[in-house]
């Protein structure tokens, strides 16, 4: 059973097309990167992914259930791309918050917090109120949200954002670690190099349709970077 | 994980972000000053009046006094439960607080439940004091007995349910601004047409129907303190206006869980 599947999926809204005809699936424990340029439809693919939004045609499973169920979101870690936190919260107010609402309680929300902040370091600031710190360490709250009650499916959208070059190194590390838990991961990025690096499969997107799909190794011809091959595929479709 | 440690969480969140927020203020110092108003016309209870070239002593018109101050104090916290939730969702959906919560496994309706629960809960706060104080110092200073005033009360709490859960939904479809004016507008109107089914004026049309059909929310709250106004019978008895009531809670609240169901959300 894969871990998420978009079946001939199309998305419209106000006359434009997000979608259309998208299918793929992501096997449980596989690391999948979701490239595109801006406007390709990543983002919309994902909100279908979370329930957020319902496709106009076609069907969208998470480990086999509709996502607008509740219960299909269990055990699911999301970054979004525009990570907005309630600046009157403290770190660890809203850690807490997030952990109770992923379906912790007592002493395993605590330590699932502390595990948390400890892991993408932010446990300094736990008591520092969200509006006051960095777009990096807002990121990095971020991360620690996705990762509370050790999820098996984890969505990322645009991860890398907003960290410094040794925070990208850091996310890295913190994929590959859940990846290394058994985790699914979904990273829709604009940064092919570490898409790259975390994922072994990648779906190029491109007005709304697949135009590329498959294992890294295969998508990239002799001679070429992933680069290069995202180009080819995006631009050698008519627009 | 449970419905209700769901729900409890969120709500306890929602009662936490509605009193970070500067409306919270707002509203205090409001109650404040409508209570130095009650303050003032309780303690009109010396001196004399002339009705119709007789000398009346003004103790004799507390009741009445009373039971306006009341019904008016209450038809303020309706419209502010409506005020209230018109934001109250709705703002975490526009700046985003929200996403992260709608992604965790939470159902829909949950999460608008304890939205409205959180503005009500403020409402309720507000309410038990300026109605309580309100009702109080009539019974201090004229007498009153205290049983019209929590009926009454109750009822007023009713109204804010059904008024704050059809803002809530209202706000999904439209801006804050016209929300706002609609639940001004919807619950001067609903007064109105409630005042003229109390007054033995004829009237019908569409303000005769609202005052039959629409939530009685004057009704419900001045036929229990018509025991406060000697020789004064309203036409309406109470025990049609509860299950009216009832049924304007459940359906501003069906309706807010299905609005917000269908809703789609923005990243």
């Amino acid at each position: 059973m894969p871990a998420l599947e978009l079946d001939a999926v199309s998305k419209r809204f106000n006359g434009r097309t997000a979608l259309e005809g998208v299918s793929f699936a992501v096997e449980a424990g596989s690391a999948v990167g979701l490239l595109g340029p801006n406007g390709a439809g990543k983002t919309t693919a994902l909100r279908l992914l979370l329930g957020l939004a319902r496709p106009s045609g076609g069907e969208v499973r998470l480990r086999d259930r509709s996502p607008a169920e509740a219960d299909a979101r269990v055990g699911l870690g999301y970054l979004p791309e525009r990570l907005v936190l309630p600046s009157r919260m403290t770190v660890a107010g809203f850690l807490a918050l997030q952990a109770s609402l992923a379906g912790l309680s007592g002493g395993d929300r605590d330590q699932s917090v502390e595990e948390a902040m400890q892991r993408v370091g932010v446990a300094d600031r736990a008591e520092d109120r969200l509006g006051g710190l960095s777009k990096g360490l807002c990121q990095r709250v971020g991360f620690a949200q996705a990762f509370l009650a050790a999820p098996d499916l984890l969505l990322l959208d645009e991860p890398t954002s907003g960290l410094d070059p040794l925070g990208i190194r850091d996310a890295r590390d913190w994929i590959g670690r859940e990846r290394e838990r058994g985790c699914t991961v979904l990273v829709s990025s604009h940064v092919l190099s570490e898409v790259e690096r975390v994922c072994d499969r990648v779906i190029i997107l491109h007005e709304g349709r697949i135009v590329g799909s498959g294992l890294t190794a295969e998508i990239v011809q002799e001679g070429e970077t992933l680069e290069d091959a995202f180009v080819r595929l995006v631009r050698g479709q008519p627009s | 994980m449970s419905i209700f440690h769901g729900f409890g969480t969120l709500t306890l969140e929602a009662i936490r972000d509605a009193i970070r927020r500067r409306i919270v203020a707002a509203i205090a110092v409001l109650s404040v000053l409508s209570l130095m108003v009650v303050d003032s016309c309780s303690g009109c209870s010396t001196g004399d009046v002339m009705v119709n070239g007789q000398a009346q002593e003004l103790i004799q018109f507390a009741g009445y006094s009373a039971a306006v101050s009341f019904v008016v104090l209450g038809l303020w916290i309706i419209t502010l439960a409506g005020v209230l939730a018109a934001d109250h969702l709705t703002q975490t959906l526009e700046d985003g607080t929200a996403l992260l919560s709608l992604t965790r496994p939470v159902r829909r309706e949950i999460f608008a439940l304890a939205r409205l629960l959180g503005t009500l809960g403020i409402v309720a706060l507000t309410g038990l004091i300026l109605l309580g104080a309100t009702a109080f110092l009539f019974a201090t200073r004229n007498g009153l007995p205290l049983a019209p005033a929590a009926v009454a009360g109750a009822a007023c709490g009713l109204g804010a349910i059904a008024v704050a859960s059809l803002a809530m939904t209202a706000s999904l479809f439209l801006p804050r601004l016209a929300t706002w004016l609609l639940v001004v507008g919807a619950v001067g109107i609903i007064a109105i047409a409630g005042g003229l089914g109390l007054s033995p004026i004829e009237n019908g049309g569409w303000l005769a129907w609202i005052g039959s059909y629409g939530p009685p929310l004057l009704h419900a709250m001045a036929v229990p303190l018509a025991l406060w106004m000697e020789e004064v019978t309203l036409p309406t008895g109470a025990f049609d206006l509860w299950p009216r009531l009832v049924v304007w809670d459940a359906i501003g609240i069906a309706s807010l869980c299905i609005a917000f169901r269908s809703r789609e959300i923005s990243t």
